[in-house]
């Protein structure tokens, strides 16, 4: 019996990947450092990002975005 | 309907953990009667349930916050709360303890603790065995043994026995999140 192979969900984004978020009206840079799984509402992918949010680099956020708010850097 | 979270739970989570049962069987045929050569799975048995049953708790905030920002059209104002939600959140580090899972939920507006007593009586011994079982996953991680935890002492009983809490207490965090996002947005998780 043939085994059913199981479909990959393709993502534009993978972890280590620079990219950009929306802060303060503009564009920061940023980094994902996690995929989450389809465990968004209705199943949407997670990713959490840890952005530079000032000049200081000290300064960062880690947080969770789905993949439409994530922008290419 | 069940969250993605507890399916999650239920499904590769619980495989992970059954693995391990198994490792713990093979090894307990192996070398009748040594308990030492299980009593090390049984540690590592004691580890993983509790980053599971962490990796649980922060699935199941992940996907409320993302369903109580669903509403919110105004783009800036969405993900401002995203980071507002996540922030600091102790899910990530820290031990799925009852002050750290009760911490991070209240930052979404739910008052965890309150709702899962309410929902089921059980739910107090449960508590009581996820404060146990953090207990030992510190004294395991840290190798730092006592009285209370002492490594002699831990069986596979008992880290079953805190795996049937952690099934338990799963189903009531996803009962009472679902019905806090339909009172709240109409629409359950």
């Amino acid at each position: 019996m043939a085994g059913r192979r199981k479909v990959k969900e393709v993502s534009r984004l993978k972890v280590g990947d620079h990219i950009r978020v929306e802060f303060g009206g503009g564009l920061v840079p940023a980094v994902i450092t996690a995929d989450r799984g389809n465990i968004g509402y209705g199943g949407r992918r997670l990713f959490t990002v840890r952005a530079q949010v000032g000049v200081d680099p000290d300064i960062e956020m880690v947080y969770e975005l789905g993949e439409v708010d994530i922008f290419d850097a | 309907m069940r969250s993605a979270s507890l399916l999650k739970w239920e499904h590769e989570r619980s495989a992970q953990l059954d693995r391990i049962e198994a490792a713990h069987a093979a090894v307990a045929d192996a070398a009748k009667g040594q308990r030492w050569a299980t009593n090390q799975i049984d540690q590592a048995y004691a580890m993983l349930l509790s980053s599971q049953f962490q990796g649980f708790c922060r699935d199941l905030h992940s996907e409320a916050a993302d369903a109580l920002l669903r509403p919110v059209t105004a783009v800036r104002l969405r993900l401002t709360l995203a980071r507002e939600f996540s922030f600091s959140r102790k899910l990530d580090r820290g031990n799925p303890n009852p002050g750290n899972i009760g911490s991070d939920f209240a930052r979404l507006g739910i008052p965890l603790w309150a709702a899962v007593h309410a929902h089921d009586a059980r739910n107090s011994t449960r508590l009581k065995r996820l404060e146990t079982l953090c207990a030992w996953r510190n004294a395991i991680a840290h190798q730092d043994f006592s009285e209370e935890c002492d490594a002699e002492a831990l069986m596979l009983s008992l880290v079953r026995s805190w795996r049937g809490a952690c099934n338990g207490l799963a189903r009531s965090f996803d009962c009472v999140v679902g019905r806090y996002l339909a009172d709240l947005a109409g629409d359950e998780l």
